[in-house]
């Protein structure tokens, strides 16, 4: 075969992952999101996330954060260090952290440019909205305080010439912190389907809600439920519930709890009840009606020839390089 | 005397009006791509009295939809072109499983799944198109069939209360006869340049029709197996390149 009809069918076959591009653009997007904004600011722990939640328990934790400057991003040259604060009012002050705020060590314009990434800490009990004579517009609560949803923003900026002398502040992508101490609404079952040997729950929960845990008891027993904790699902694929491995015929109480992403878990819902029954899928369908199909992929005499062929047809190919 | 004459002139006359065998400047032209799809219904009710077969009454005697792609490689192009292939294909067909001893549709979805896979040898008459334009190519493939299939239950391969799993395959025989029509012929210079650009010769839409006899070993075997024949339509597009 010569070298153009590998080019040839190359590019053919080039053409037919066509209609997947539009698919693997989307996918790609949560990468060029960070490549628009050049100076992004990101939880070191996991440097997709502009958004993170926390509770009560990390009341006397440290957070490493980073920040990322993308060269040529800014169309300029800078001229002076960029500014890094932390504040609760719900968008990042353009000239800078206000009378209130928290500051953390300035990064010099040498280093965003030789270095053009680092990470400092933040202490989560010395934020702002945790310390009233701190409190920026108000804000203050105590960490530790139950019921409680507060949110603060990670800023940052950088000056850099606009002109020949004139000078702006370029704003970092903001980091949000919510302190959230606040369980979601307790959820509730909308539906219950028994199948074989399972049950799939049905479920509505609020916007704060990010997983749903499960829990399952035989229902009626002497002495009452006894809860067996079943999946626990990320409300961002499905709003089903499926249990498992249950027993045809037995009746089974089910409850589910909402988590958010701080971790408060809510009340647990109402009880519903569900039987897990005995289905005849197709197979079994076909077999009642007499079928003696036994499946199987045992090799039978008829496999040979198109084998055989297969076998000659590569020695074909091989024959016509 | 005169109709002899008549004809005679005529066949005198073909040649002059042939076109070059490719057109100058064309790319050799070795495979060809064939996308298709079917309604495609087996055979397996075959054999029961009318509405009583396995498939209409799971799954209400719709046809599934065949979706099939094959590549075959040119061995020999003089009068017409005579070449080899592999094919494949997917079909699937969904309904709620029965709650056992009743008439009633469960929430569990069982689904057949089929995967024709062939290996073919095809005869394309594409003499009338090279050398007069004309853009019909009927032709002609036989070949072998192994149809991989399973059925599910929920999420899973479906096994029965008896323990049988439900997967394995059928192999068989094929034969094909279909017409494709040459669309070069709508727009010569759109053709062209496609050539040049990716190296398609040709593209053409067809209809073929397809008698498949699945399990010529099996059906000795078992009285009522899960008979996988058939016999249906296949409407596609093909690239030549």
């Amino acid at each position: 075969m010569s070298s153009s009809i590998h080019l040839r069918l190359a590019l053919t076959l080039s053409l037919l992952p066509a209609l997947a591009l539009a698919q693997t653009t989307t996918s790609t997007t949560s990468t060029a999101v960070s490549l628009a904004y050049p100076l992004p600011i990101h939880w070191a722990g996991d440097l997709t996330t502009s958004t993170k939640s926390f509770n009560a328990s990390n009341c006397n934790d440290t957070l490493t954060l980073q920040w990322d400057y993308f060269l040529g991003g800014i169309s300029g040259t800078l001229s002076g260090p960029m500014t890094l604060w932390a504040t609760t009012a719900s968008t990042c002050e353009s000239t800078g952290p206000a009378t209130g705020d928290v500051t953390y060590p300035s990064v010099p314009q040498a280093y965003i440019t030789g270095t053009r990434t680092g990470q400092f800490s933040v202490s989560i009990a010395a934020l702002p909205g945790f310390n009233a004579s701190d409190s920026d517009g108000g804000v203050s609560v105590t960490c530790g305080e139950t019921g409680v949803s507060l949110t603060h923003l990670i800023c940052g900026l950088i000056p850099y010439y606009y002109g020949t002398t004139t000078t702006q502040n370029y704003p970092a992508t903001p980091l949000t912190l919510t302190y959230d101490t606040k369980p979601p609404t307790t959820p509730t079952i909308t539906s219950t389907s028994a199948l074989d040997s399972s049950a799939t729950v049905s479920i509505s929960y609020d916007s704060d809600t990010v997983t749903v845990s499960s829990q399952y008891s035989e229902a009626d027993l002497d002495g009452g439920d006894v809860w067996v904790d079943g999946p626990t699902i990320s409300v961002a694929n499905t709003s089903k519930v499926t249990l498992k491995e249950l027993t045809n015929g037995t009746t089974y109480d089910v409850r589910i709890y909402a988590l958010d992403g701080a971790g408060n878990v809510s009340a647990a819902s109402d009880v519903a009840q569900v039987t897990p029954v005995h289905t005849v899928g197709f197979f079994e369908s076909l077999q009642n009606g007499g079928s003696t199909e036994t499946g199987g992929c045992e090799v039978s005499g008829s496999m040979l020839v198109p084998l055989a062929a297969l076998g000659l047809l590569r020695a074909l190919a091989r024959r016509s390089r | 005397m005169k109709k002899s004459f008549a004809v005679a002139a005529m066949l005198a006359v073909l040649p002059l009006v042939a076109r070059a065998d490719e057109a100058k400047g064309a790319t050799e032209r070795n495979f060809l791509l064939e996308f298709k799809v079917s309604p495609f219904l087996t055979n397996m009710d075959n054999g029961y009295a009318a509405g009583t077969g396995p498939y209409f009454t799971f799954y209400g005697g719709g046809p599934m939809l065949l979706a099939e792609a094959e590549l075959d490689f040119e061995v020999w192009k003089k009068f017409g072109t005579i070449s080899v292939g592999l094919g494949g294909g997917y079909a699937e067909k969904y309904a709620h499983a029965w709650i056992s001893g009743t008439n009633t549709r469960s929430g569990e979805a069982s689904g057949l799944h089929l995967v024709p896979l062939k290996l073919l040898a095809t005869y394309r008459f594409d003499y009338l198109w090279s050398r007069y334009d004309i853009p019909l190519v009927p032709f002609i493939k036989g070949g072998f069939v192994v149809m991989p299939w399973w059925a599910t239950k929920g999420s899973d391969i479906e096994v029965t209360s008896t323990g049988l799993r439900a997967a394995g395959y059928k192999s068989g025989l094929s034969g094909t006869l279909g017409l494709a029509f040459v669309l070069d012929v709508l727009d010569r210079r759109l053709a062209r340049d496609f050539d040049t650009a990716s190296g398609v010769n040709h593209t053409s839409l067809f209809a073929e029709f397809t008698l498949q006899d699945m399990g010529i070993l099996e059906l000795a075997k078992n009285t009522k197996p899960l008979d996988l024949s058939s016999q249906h339509w296949d409407f596609g597009i093909a690239f030549e390149f």
